[in-house]
């Protein structure tokens, strides 16, 4: 079963160490995420999105501040212990070495398996469920890199699923897709944060689908401006208008 | 892998077959299956060591050139890659010059001790440098290039050697990177052997980040998986089985290279369970089939192994390519 956590960021800096200096991209984000949230992160390029997804996934090192798991520090988690809670869809490609989409799913249960990676019966269950959830039932044997970008990333999200978090961070999986794909993406998006009680954080550029199936809104901009607000309170945001006007612009 | 058992257990029989008729063929004479006697010199000591060395070469090169090509995530990637193989070469070079300038070469035993020494430190040296780097940079592509620079090093150094190297210690140089499985005694394959068996089950006990691999640098981290301890490692085992093989043997090409793609085309599974063992049984089988075409192909003659592992393996690996799309 899914344990359920609360993530809360507090007054966060994330960016980059080099030898030389330390180049901050953001900082003081604060934010609490706890199940049944879907969070959309809208922004411009460039501003820290994936770098924030990065840094809460703990694929990076934060600058300052907090980030909590209940009550529990990231650092104070080992990398298995944080594969339990929280899974990562993000933009790079995996595939070839004749991985199928059943394989690439399976690699979800690694943070259960034994030391020789061996699946039981129960982490079998589990994989089934989670490629019948996104609709992959008549491409599970085919190799992964011959799915098309819509397909590649709903198997990416059963991959998430099956690692069994109470949290999921997707990186853009509506870029390259087609509008189609957009929708039925974001509405496996919901009925998974609705029917498996998931937090998902998702960043988008396809604002008019995070305003449709979000609940909730976070909001980067330059010169660091940030909110994070329910996705019903938007048009009050001045900051939303701000974001929403460069795209237009 | 479904039905994966009954797969290795043919393999297993294949080179049994092969490994036989490698000792019965491969030699200046047929030798009939009733003749064999473990007290013959000829048996023992040439052709039963021969074929030893053939199997542990076939072994060790493949399973080298799967890590890489999983590491790198890339089918490209082989012992030859990383410049581990060049440094083994140039050290070799350096040491046969060496001993020929200062005219010790005839002494056998001296000679053979400082080639094995030799590509035993280059393969080490190179392999500390690339770790060296690989702790500096995660970028894989990055890493790989390095490799391949260093090769290129390597090689322009060895040329370098080779330029200012009297005739016959050149000679004797070419003769070695023909590459030959008749020189090792039992001293030689019982070294090989050991080292090379606590390589490889060290690698089968590490099968599970190794198969996570498959996702690359931050999947698996995001997984649990710790990629940089584990990177280092995989590129350890990858590079003391390429310096044994090459320590041996000399430098033997291709079969790093394309018995990793060659079982990925077949099997067209992505259990490295599966396709390591069945990289180091095909390996084996290429090996002992090749160097028995050594002796048979051209009355009273042998083909440097070389020459045939290239020659049939390569138009193999491009009937495969053609056939199977997805690799």
């Amino acid at each position: 079963m899914v344990v359920e956590v609360t993530l809360n960021i507090k007054n966060l800096s994330i960016g980059y160490v080099s030898k030389k200096q330390t180049t901050v991209v953001y900082k003081d984000i604060t934010a609490g995420f706890t199940s049944g949230m879907l969070v959309g992160i809208i922004g411009k390029n460039g501003l820290g999105k994936s770098t924030l997804l990065r840094t809460i996934a703990g694929l990076q090192e934060k600058l300052q501040g907090e980030i909590l798991f209940d009550d529990k520090n990231l650092e104070q988690l080992s990398k298995q212990e944080l594969a339990k809670m929280i899974a990562v869809v993000l933009t790079e490609k995996v595939g070839g070495f004749n991985l199928t989409v059943n394989d690439l799913v399976s690699m979800g249960r690694v943070p259960y398996t034994n030391a020789f990676n061996h699946l039981q019966e129960e982490d079998k269950k589990i994989i089934d469920e989670c490629i019948s959830i996104c609709g992959l039932n008549d491409h599970v044997l085919k190799p992964v890199n011959e799915l098309s970008d819509g397909l590649f990333q709903k198997a990416m999200i059963a991959k998430g699923l099956a690692q069994q978090t109470s949290i999921l961070l997707l990186d853009e999986p509506t870029a390259y897709l087609d509008f189609p794909s957009k929708h039925q993406l974001f509405e496996l998006l919901k009925k998974v944060t609705e029917e498996e009680k998931k937090c998902i954080v998702t960043s988008s550029h396809d604002i008019e689908l995070v305003l449709k199936y979000a609940s909730h809104l976070l909001i980067m901009s330059e010169n660091n401006e940030f909110e994070f607000i329910e996705v019903s309170k938007y048009k009050g945001s001045k900051l939303f208008a701000k974001v929403t006007n460069d795209y237009f612009n | 892998m479904k039905g994966g058992f009954k797969h290795i257990l043919l393999l297993v029989g294949v080179l049994i077959i092969a490994f036989v008729a490698n000792i019965l063929l491969a030699g200046s004479s047929v030798l009939k299956f009733s003749e064999l006697n473990f007290n013959d010199y000829i048996f023992r000591n040439i052709r039963l060591s021969k074929a030893l060395t053939a199997l542990l070469c076939g072994i060790s090169l493949p399973i080298a050139g799967q890590i890489l090509q999983v590491l790198f995530r890339n089918p490209l990637a082989g012992p030859y890659v990383l410049g581990i193989s060049s440094a083994s070469s140039l050290a070799v070079g350096i040491a046969i010059m060496a001993l020929n300038a200062f005219g010790v070469m005839g002494y056998v035993f001296f000679s053979k001790t400082a080639i094995i020494i030799a590509a035993f430190a280059g393969s080490l040296l190179c392999t500390f440098i690339i770790l060296f780097v690989a702790k500096k940079v995660s970028s894989n592509v990055f890493l790989l290039l390095i490799g391949l620079m260093l090769g290129q090093i390597f090689g322009a150094l060895e040329s370098f050697v080779e330029y200012f190297s009297t005739d016959k210690g050149l000679r004797e140089f070419v003769m070695w990177s023909f590459g030959s499985l008749g020189n090792s005694t039992y001293t030689d394959i019982t070294i090989f052997s050991s080292i090379g068996v606590i390589l490889i089950a060290t690698l089968f006990m590490l099968t599970k980040p190794f198969q996570v691999f498959l996702m690359g640098q931050n999947y698996a981290n995001a997984l649990g998986i710790d990629f940089a301890r584990y990177r280092i490692y995989f590129i350890v085992i990858s590079s003391l089985l390429t310096a044994l093989a090459t320590a041996f043997c000399g430098p033997i090409a291709f079969v790093g290279l394309s018995i990793p793609i060659m079982t990925r085309l077949i099997y067209k599974t992505s259990d490295q369970k599966f396709q390591l063992t069945a990289c180091l049984l095909l390996g084996g089988i290429t090996m002992l089939v090749c160097d028995t075409l050594c002796y048979t192909i051209l009355p009273d003659r042998v083909i440097p192994i070389n020459v045939i592992t290239t020659l049939f393996g390569s138009p193999f690996i491009i009937y495969l390519l053609f056939k199977t799309r997805n690799w």
